[in-house]
């Protein structure tokens, strides 16, 4: 930092110096022809014109300049010069005669003024140098600084042999001096920075090019050795003279061409313009893949860009969600005026099949009358993922302006991008959902698990086993065994209509209302009546519940049950099958007497090795495949092959056929089996 | 599992859902919003034919029960017909018979709503 600003200021004070050094020359030795004097000015001037240059670079880097404003810069000082030589031409006519003579208050005086005058012609020369430099420079292709250092050298060289040997052969000069008005030529061409500036840009840069040539060229007019301005300069540094007029005359060739260039790029700059644009837009497009978490603000990005990248003046666009679409976002366009466009594009069979975006022109339909603003032209693309269509995006023209094949194309890709974004963004708020779903399901699995007995009972009288397989989702399967009553055995088994949490919590109701009422009330169809007027107060009509109760009597080997539209009972006596299914209303269903009245209660009596099996709809109703029930048939016959085994091995064969009959396919319903076996004569 | 799908058709001023497919705890609430359509509209003399399903889970039953109370209060009826075997078990298993009226025929549900 201290190092940078001691750089600078090592070149204010060598500028200020030379000013100095040059001032005392031209005081001292004012008028005298000498040759050394003369080439020590020229040093000097030199020296000056290097550090000013130094300077200048400096600010303009700093404070980044763009290069229109270093045009308007160049143009506002040449205009200031050429009024500054006007004056002088006004004023002090004799300003070089008094320079030169001998020391006196009047020469003193125009000491003073002509030095702040070479100052400017400095100042002048160095910017236009520098900013001419920093046009050389930009955005070449092929980086060649040797043409450009070329430039200098012979510059300087012209200017310095002018000094020398001018009073004895000015040929070597003006020899040099070609050679660097061909490198000038050569250095002038090959404009490139131009083609990035916007059309309006490219309109001023125009008009001040032009003003440049003009008065660079009015001021090499004024700089003809015979002027005053000329003899002035002369006076101080004729080498400096000679930089100062070979500077403009690379000002006027380097505007002139620019000029030109600006000119021959007119034509085509508005559609550079739209391509810019496009590009610009395109580098957004990535932008929307991580917008995807908030899909407002998805939305929102995909309107805008819309209407950026296909420069209409409203955009919108919509999403079908089961057939119906609907206006997600939209820009610069009233709800009613949107709706008739929706209207018109999507009812009418014209966007039916559309695979790529299309211009529809509204113009002559009726619902131009019918709009509140003036839409003329309309795009229209579709949101594709995969192959299936997703929505629309539209765009929409007004006071008479069309859309183009390229506005076209550049919807085309977007509405790509926007698809992608759309739907990852669906994909993220369908895995919240999902993961919130399974967590539900947690608590509800882990319920229903603690709601089941952890143990079967153990007696002497009755074997039993039971078997429970929930179904991912909780199929609000139940069942429970009562051995608080002496010589009594009790159980339910039952279903809830309804899946997942719901499901548990009616489970968990059900549970307690029979733990209840199986200590005061005895006979199942008592219970059964007695749970359903209980529940009929907190139960959901769409959550109601099958069950069956049943009791059997220890001492007198009596079995009576009740069925509430639960699957039927099945006994197996001597291999053979018997299937019970008395009358019953499911639970939760009708409140009224029609339910007891519609309530049978089956009283059998036990004999030894008698097999009683309960079971769920999840058995019966596992699915293979092809959709297929597992069925009552297969399920019968199942246990009519296996009835002389253990109960345990019994239900280990009824589950084996099960899953071999539904071969890993999804099991949508929980599997319950109950299998009690009569061990007393 | 499967697709569910229903057709709605309109026979004077009754109402008939046409059920297709698989009525399970996921496809529920497509016949739910049929419902709650009809019901909207005041349509409250609504046969359901079952002639195209192929499964009833529960959950589907209770699409009925939850809609039943609602219509009979506006002097409606939800009637039920063309059940192939395997759906009316399902119906008969959980005592539905008992509340509702299930016909062989849409036919023959439709003339009962008129007699």
């Amino acid at each position: 930092m201290y190092l940078n600003r001691s750089h600078k200021n090592f070149h204010l004070t060598t500028t200020v110096l030379s000013l100095i050094t040059l001032f005392l020359i031209v005081t001292f030795w004012g008028g005298k022809n000498s040759k050394l004097i003369s080439v020590l000015q020229d040093i000097i001037s030199l020296i000056l014109l290097f550090s000013l240059t130094v300077l200048i670079k400096s600010y303009i880097k700093k404070n980044k300049i763009s290069f229109l404003s270093l045009t308007y810069a160049v143009a506002s000082l040449f205009g200031v010069l050429l009024i500054a030589i006007f004056f002088s031409s006004l004023g002090f006519d004799d300003l070089s005669e008094k320079l030169k003579s001998e020391i006196s208050l009047f020469s003193f005086a125009s000491n003073v003024i002509g030095i702040v005058y070479l100052l400017i012609f400095c100042f002048e020369s160095a910017f236009a140098f520098v900013v001419l430099k920093e046009f050389y420079f930009s955005k070449r292709t092929r980086f060649n600084p040797v043409y450009f250092q070329l430039l200098i050298i012979f510059g300087i060289l012209s200017a310095v042999t002018y000094t020398l040997f001018s009073d004895i052969n000015e040929s070597i000069s003006t020899a040099f001096l070609v050679v660097s008005i061909v490198l000038i030529i050569k250095n002038s061409l090959g404009i490139s920075w131009i083609a990035f500036l916007t059309k309006k840009e490219k309109y001023k840069l125009l008009f001040v090019s032009l003003l440049i040539t003009v008065l660079a060229s009015l001021l090499i007019g004024y700089s003809s050795s015979q002027t005053i301005h000329a003899q002035t300069l002369t006076t101080y540094s004729t080498g400096f003279y000679k930089l100062s007029v070979l500077v403009l005359i690379y000002a006027v060739i380097y505007f002139g061409v620019l000029l030109f260039t600006v000119l021959f790029h007119l034509p085509t700059a508005e559609a550079f313009d739209r391509k810019a644009e496009e590009v610009s837009s395109l580098h957004l497009f990535s932008s929307l893949i991580n917008q995807v978490l908030d899909f407002d603000e998805l939305a929102e990005t995909i309107t805008e860009l819309t209407r950026k990248v296909s420069g209409a003046d409203s955009s919108w666009f919509v999403l079908y969600n089961d057939s119906s679409a609907k206006t997600i976002s939209s820009k610069n366009i009233s709800d009613k005026d949107l709706e008739e466009i929706n209207n018109y594009l999507l009812n009418s069979g014209e966007c039916k099949n559309l695979s790529k975006a299309k211009i529809c022109s509204i113009e002559k339909s009726i619902i131009k009358t019918r709009l509140s603003e003036q839409f003329s032209s309309i795009l229209i693309t579709p949101l594709r993922f995969q192959t299936e269509l997703k929505g629309f995006i539209i765009a929409a023209r007004k006071s008479g302006l069309i859309f183009f094949e390229d506005e076209v194309k550049a919807i085309n890709a977007f509405s790509d991008y926007a698809s992608i974004a759309l739907e990852n963004s669906r994909l993220l708020k369908e895995s919240i959902e999902k993961e919130r779903l399974e967590k539900e399901l947690d608590v509800a699995r882990e319920m229903q698990k603690k709601l089941l007995p952890a143990v079967n009972p153990d007696l002497k009288e009755i074997q039993i086993c039971s078997v429970f397989i929930p179904a991912f989702e909780v199929g609000g399967d139940f069942y429970d065994f009562y051995t608080d009553k002496a010589n009594e055995f009790s159980f339910v088994i039952g279903d809830v209509a309804g899946k997942g949490i719901s499901a548990a919590f009616v489970m968990a109701e059900v549970k307690g209302i029979f733990e209840s009422l199986t200590k005061i009330l005895s006979s199942p169809k008592e219970i059964l009546f007695k749970a359903n007027q209980i529940l009929a107060r907190t139960l959901h009509r769409k959550n109601f519940v099958s069950a069956l109760y049943g009791k059997i009597d220890l001492t007198n080997a009596e079995f009576k049950f009740a069925r509430a539209g639960h699957c039927p009972a099945i006994l197996v006596r001597d291999e053979e099958i018997f299937s019970y299914q008395p009358k019953g209303l499911a639970l939760g269903l009708d409140f009224t007497d029609s339910f007891s009245e519609n309530l049978e209660e089956v009283k059998i009596n036990l004999k030894k090795d008698d097999t009683l099996i309960f079971y769920t709809d999840g058995v019966t109703e596992a699915k293979n495949k092809s959709n297929e029930d597992f069925g009552e048939s297969r399920f019968l016959e199942t246990i009519k092959i296996n009835s002389h085994k253990d109960v345990n091995q019994l239900a280990k064969e009824i589950i084996s056929e099960i899953s071999v009959f539904t071969n890993d396919s999804t099991q949508y319903d929980d599997i319950t089996l109950l299998i009690l076996r009569w061990n007393k004569n | 599992m499967a697709d569910f799908s229903t057709i709605l058709k309109e026979q004077g001023d009754i109402s008939v859902i046409k059920l297709k497919g698989y009525l399970d705890a996921h496809t529920a609430p497509v016949l739910e919003n049929k419902f709650d359509e009809l019901i909207k509209s005041s349509k409250y003399k609504i046969v359901v034919d079952f002639a195209d399903l192929a499964y009833i889970s529960s959950a589907g039953l209770g699409v009925f029960m939850a809609y039943i109370e609602k219509v009979r209060e506006n002097q409606g009826d939800i009637k039920l017909a063309s059940m192939s075997d395997k759906v009316y078990n399902i119906f008969d298993l959980l005592g539905f018979p008992l509340l509702y009226e299930i016909y062989k025929s849409e036919e023959e549900a439709i003339k009962k709503f008129s007699e």
